[in-house]
């Protein structure tokens, strides 16, 4: 909302400077956005380069014709000599003249010049010139009755501050230069001018209801409906003072007509129209809802199509508005247009805001009407409409008015109590000043012992209708930064649950192991599924799909965390970037028959380039599935358990023998492995790519509860004993791992692969493997006898079990 | 008979002998020639018994004192000719000392995280314990609860996110929803804060995405006031940006609270110019908030706030587009490491 402050400070104008003021409106909760100076510059006295002149002479250029030599009277001793390019200059003008040294509203200083070899001593000024209108057609032809030489500043309001307001959804009332003068009156106290709703003398002939008749069938979508009628209008240019006003409040002139209707809607915040009644078919106005295909040609000869959720203002024929939003060409008012029907009507808000969006046409006055504006405010706006046109236009009023409207609301006092207001800000505030804001506020206040009965003006009625409502008033008028701070006095510092300090914990743990944390896009694209080569049976193509997507590539929810972070490898790699690894902890979506969503967590990361390397003595090993099961690992001791890989298949978008489950004990908590060739090629990226992904709840689950038992690993020796072995070479080192563990309990508590040989040393189709046992019992130190009789158990079920031959 | 041996000599030249040995093979060599069995020395020593015997107690202690004085200097010469060895082996072994050392991994928390933990370490400590709630949300919880009815200009296709074929399913428009979540399963007094993923129908442009973060937090209790919210937030501005902060509080409006305020908290870019930033929309909740989750309004107060992290962490780190925070380019990520 733009707010010119000469128009505000004609209604209430407080001792405050324009910043002050602004100041002032920001701190109670008008949201000043921006504080714009038009017009002349005012600082070092530029104004007074503004005057006042009366042209004595004009005469033709000797080397232009468009050009006139002007002897200009500024109330000197000497009259200047002043070239002007405007056509309608003439002698006998009173006009505004610009003297050299003046600063102009761009900030361009004026000289002496000299056009086509004649001196020109200054500027005629035209509207344009001094940012007050429109017109450049011409300059600005002044009253006679002003003294050449009088300082234009006094004729004409050269500067002008203009405060750009937000106003908030709840304040349609301050989208009004009215209601922020009533803002201003009560933030500042000082006096208020009340609107003049006076009609004019109702002195056209016959009745409204001998001119039109009005039918509102859609009264859900109308809550009222006002119709006055002025007859013998002389359409034609508005004064100067209406134009500036609009132009400063960012609308432009149209014609005296129409430019009443802007000015009363930016006055009073209810939204008008005129219609040139003599071009409504009946002549009628038919308020109804549009019919689904219904066309209208709007005023910018758009041809726009509306549904039977909007609703529009049609003549006996067709629709001529679409109400509350914009009108069509055909029963504007325009140049000819003598009987004038002025509308001022209250539409439904959310139908309003509907249509606007489905249309993509936002007004002024669909802004108004989209906040729900109350159906007591049209008479008043009428009112005022109806002189201005009578005074502008000359039109004459018909007597009555037609008025449709469903039962006016009632609002009910509401109570505030003394003890609440202090209890909710925390402050006091005495009844005396609460009683007084809420009276500048327009509020009606009848005071108890403990409280006030107020009763709510209806231009609040929408905003107040609770002592919680009023209390805010009270406070911000008042001060919210007179309020004090203070703490609250809570029992105990909180903590993290189970669940969160163990995300924490793994997070941090994935970056320490030296990846870089991603945060992706949770919407992807439906092709994910068919690039990731899931089945068509696939559970993970059941997506959360967003009806209102804002692309093909945000269309769904994600069900895994893979293509966000392939789509960031490959963007990696297209900056030249050959190695890498990003994890992100973040969620999916799986829909569920309610229509939400499963939402599990997961950790999920990606490798890909070397490993080491471009380093003087590490070389540079490529990423594999060892890479992502070695993390997995590290991540797992994060949490406190032992994460161990057991061959797949786990995911279709994985190298098929290079995947594998990653398991606690017998839970599975994820996968790793190589991505899959196919699917590289499918996110355009180069690989080798390792891949990891841990289950939140499935860690959590697997995560030990309690705080560990100490054992006695200190006090005694632990036995370490290296055994050697050939077996077949389709023999998992876990199947190996799994063997030792059962038939070395308890005493052998650790067992670790620490060498693979495939090759000449060993048969075809056999492979060496060497493990390494740690034999220990807590607190007790084992004697040669137990030690080897757990080997030799070990090592016998090796060979029954697996088939495995010791060696060495 | 022959003249007592001239002791003083013998261990003069002993002794000479051994400092002049250059390394330790010469000192080894020197002493097996002034203290080895058959070097005068003990060859003087083992015939003591062949002198007179008025000669032989004198001898006898000279010569132990002799054979005693050269073995404190060899032991004293072969340390430092060991020394002396060590060091020139260990100065051999010179390396270039500014070489890179072994690449131990160092990754990076998104700074998104970053400020996350801060904020959550901050209101741990005030005890606000963290909760959150689902992302596909339903429009009960993200609007109508909160006080928001049907018809308001959020609660449309142009601004939010329906999940296709319902009209009641949403992508959550803010974290608030999780409020109302939490009082519907928890009896007052609660002090929450509820960091998380939220979305709006925004176009992708340097400030603006249609998916975000938010921090929410609030307090019921008996006895809350507008006070405490501004003590509150206060305190937790000065943790986050530093002692020296300030916050100013303006009225604005929130369908979910009431009164409504904007916080902005005092600031100096850059530049050194100084202002006030818009980072936090809060207010005292709506008794209709209340009354939708079953709390007695005339009994309970509370307040709430909610803040974007994104823009946090953009005027914290001077991170000029939104976009960034989202792409995964390792060469914005490890900035933040």
């Amino acid at each position: 909302m733009r707010l010119p402050l000469s128009w505000l400070r004609e209604i209430c104008d407080p001792p405050l400077t324009d910043d002050q003021l602004a100041e002032r409106l920001s701190a109670t909760g008008t949201a000043v956005e921006r504080v714009e100076r038009r017009g002349v510059p005012t600082a070092d006295g530029n104004l007074d380069a503004f005057r006042v002149g009366r042209v004595l002479e004009a005469v033709r250029h000797p080397g232009a014709d468009r050009l006139r030599v002007c002897t200009v009277d500024l109330g000197g001793d000497e009259p200047q000599q002043i070239v002007c390019g405007a056509p309608n200059v003439a002698a006998g003008q009173t006009v505004a003249v610009a003297l050299p040294g003046a600063v102009m509203p761009g900030g361009q200083r004026l000289g002496v010049a000299r056009l086509r070899g004649v001196e020109s001593r200054g500027m005629i000024l035209s509207e344009t010139e001094l940012e007050l209108g429109q017109d450049g057609g011409g300059i600005m032809v002044l009253p006679g009755d002003l003294g050449p030489g009088t300082p234009l500043a006094q004729a004409l309001p050269l500067a002008e501050t203009v405060l750009e307001l937000e106003i908030t959804s709840n304040r349609p009332d301050c989208l009004a230069i009215q209601g922020l003068a009533r803002e201003v009156h009560a933030i500042t106290g000082a006096p208020l001018r009340a609107l003049d709703v006076s009609l004019p003398p109702e002195d056209g002939p016959g009745r409204v209801e001998d001119h039109v008749a009005l039918r509102v069938e859609a009264p859900d979508l109308c809550p009222r409906y006002l119709a006055r009628v002025l007859v013998d209008v002389e359409v034609g240019p508005s004064p100067q003072w209406i134009r500036r006003r609009l132009e400063a409040a960012g609308m432009r002139s149209i014609n005296n007509v129409v430019d009443v209707t802007n000015y009363v809607m930016l006055l009073t915040g209810q939204p008008l129209h005129a219609f040139d009644l003599d071009r409504l078919a009946g002549p009628e106005v038919v308020v109804r809802r549009a019919r689904d295909g219904e066309p209208i040609v709007t005023l910018d000869g758009q041809e726009r199509v509306m549904d039977a959720s909007m609703l529009a203002i049609c003549d006996a024929e067709r629709p001529a508005v679409v109400a509350g939003i914009f009108g069509a060409e055909f029963a504007e008012v325009a140049e000819g247009t003598t009987r004038v029907l002025l509308e001022a009507a209250t539409f439904d808000g959310p139908a309003v805001l509907r249509a606007a969006h489905a249309l993509g046409l936002r007004t002024e006055s669909s802004a108004r009407f989209e906040k729900r504006l109350p159906p007591e405010l049209p008479p008043r706006a009428m009112a005022v409409a109806c002189r201005l046109v009578h005074e502008l236009a000359g039109g004459r009023l018909v007597p009555g008015m037609l008025d449709e409207h469903t039962p006016l609301p009632a609002a009910a006092p509401v109570r505030v109590r003394h003890a609440r207001v202090d209890a909710l800000l925390g402050v006091h505030v005495p009844a005396g000043e609460s009683a007084e804001i809420l009276v500048r506020l327009g509020f009606g206040v009848r005071p108890g012992d403990d409280h006030h009965d107020v009763e709510v003006p209806f231009e609040r009625a929408g905003d107040v209708t609770r002592e919680a409502d009023l209390i805010e008033e009270i406070g911000r008028v008042w001060g919210i930064e007179r309020i004090p701070a203070v703490l609250p006095k809570v029992p105990a510092a909180a903590r993290r649950t189970p669940a969160q300090a163990l995300t924490h914990r793994i997070t941090e743990r994935a970056a320490d192991l030296g990846l870089a944390e991603h945060v992706g896009y949770r919407f992807v694209p439906e092709a994910d599924a068919d690039r990731l080569g899931l089945a068509a049976d696939d559970p993970r193509r059941q997506v959360v799909r967003l009806a209102n997507a804002l692309s093909d590539e945000m269309a769904v929810m994600r069900r895994s965390l893979v293509p966000g972070l392939l789509r960031a490898v490959g963007r990696n790699q297209a900056r030249q970037r050959t190695e890498g690894g990003l994890f992100e902890v973040g969620r999916t979506y799986l829909p569920q028959p309610d229509g939400l969503a499963d939402e599990p967590r997961e950790l999920c990361a990606v490798l890909f380039g070397p490993t080491g390397g471009a380093h003087w003595r590490v070389p540079a090993r490529p990423v594999d599935l060892w890479t992502a099961t070695g993390v997995a690992g590290a991540i797992g001791r994060a949490a406190g358990v032992r994460v161990e890989a057991l061959p797949g298949p786990a995911e279709p978008y994985l190298h098929p023998a290079r995947q594998a489950w990653l398991v606690v004990g017998d839970r599975r908590v994820g996968w790793a492995g190589e991505v899959h060739p196919l699917t590289l090629r499918a996110f355009d990226v180069k690989g080798p790519v390792a891949a990891l992904s841990v289950d939140l709840a499935a860690l959590l689950a697997a995560a030990p509860a309690g705080p560990r038992a100490y054992e006695d690993l200190v006090s005694v020796p632990v036995s370490t004993r290296d055994l050697a072995m050939v077996l077949g070479e389709d023999r998992t080192a876990a199947e190996v791992l799994g063997v030792v563990r059962e038939a070395g309990a308890p005493l052998v508590r650790e067992a670790r692969v620490f060498d693979r040989y495939a090759g000449d040393q060993v048969a075809e189709g056999r492979v060496s493997l060497a493990v390494r046992l740690g034999i220990v019992d807590p607190g007790r130190t084992l004697t040669d006898e137990e030690i080897d009789a757990a080997v030799a158990a070990v090592v016998a079920a090796l060979r029954d079990r697996l088939g495995a031959e010791l060696r060495g | 008979m022959s003249a007592p041996p001239d002791l003083s000599a013998l261990r003069e030249e002993a002794l000479a002998a051994v400092a002049a040995a250059r390394d330790l093979a010469a000192l080894e060599e020197a002493r097996v020639r002034h203290l080895g069995r058959r070097s005068p020395l003990a060859e003087l020593l083992g015939s003591i018994g062949t002198l007179p015997p008025e000669q032989r107690g004198p001898v006898g202690k000279e010569g132990n004192a002799a054979r005693r004085a050269v073995e404190q200097a060899l032991t004293t010469r072969r340390e430092a000719l060991e020394a002396e060895e060590m060091g020139a082996r260990l100065a051999a072994e010179r390396v270039d000392v500014t070489l890179p050392g072994d690449p131990w991994p160092s990754g990076s928390l998104h700074p998104l995280t970053q400020v996350r933990r801060e904020v959550e370490e901050i209101f741990l400590g005030m005890g606000y314990r963290i909760a959150d709630g689902p992302e596909v949300e339903t429009t009960y919880h993200n609007f109508t609860a909160l006080n928001t009815p049907e018809g308001h200009p959020a609660w449309s296709l142009a601004d939010t996110f329906f999940v296709e074929g319902r009209d009641d399913v949403i992508l959550r428009a803010q974290t608030s929803p999780v409020q109302v979540r939490v009082m519907e399963s928890t009896p007052p007094p609660v002090y929450v804060i509820a960091p998380g993923t939220v979305y709006r129908r925004d176009d992708v442009d340097a400030t603006h995405s249609p998916m975000f973060h938010q921090v929410e937090g609030f307090a019921v209790d008996e006895g809350l006031s507008l006070a405490h919210l501004k003590g509150t937030l206060l305190a937790f501005m000065r943790e986050l940006f530093g002692r020296d902060r300030e916050i100013r509080l303006i009225p604005h409006f929130f369908p979910f609270t009431e009164p409504s305020v904007d916080v902005s908290v005092s600031w100096t870019d850059r530049h050194g110019n100084t202002g006030w930033l818009e980072v936090a929309g809060a207010g005292m909740v709506d008794p209709n908030v209340f009354r939708a989750v079953g709390y007695d309004p005339e009994r309970w107060t509370g307040f709430a706030f909610g803040f974007g992290l994104d823009r946090i962490v953009m005027v914290r780190h001077g991170i000029p587009d939104i976009r960034l925070l989202f792409e995964g380019d390792l060469r914005f990520l490890e900035q933040f490491s």
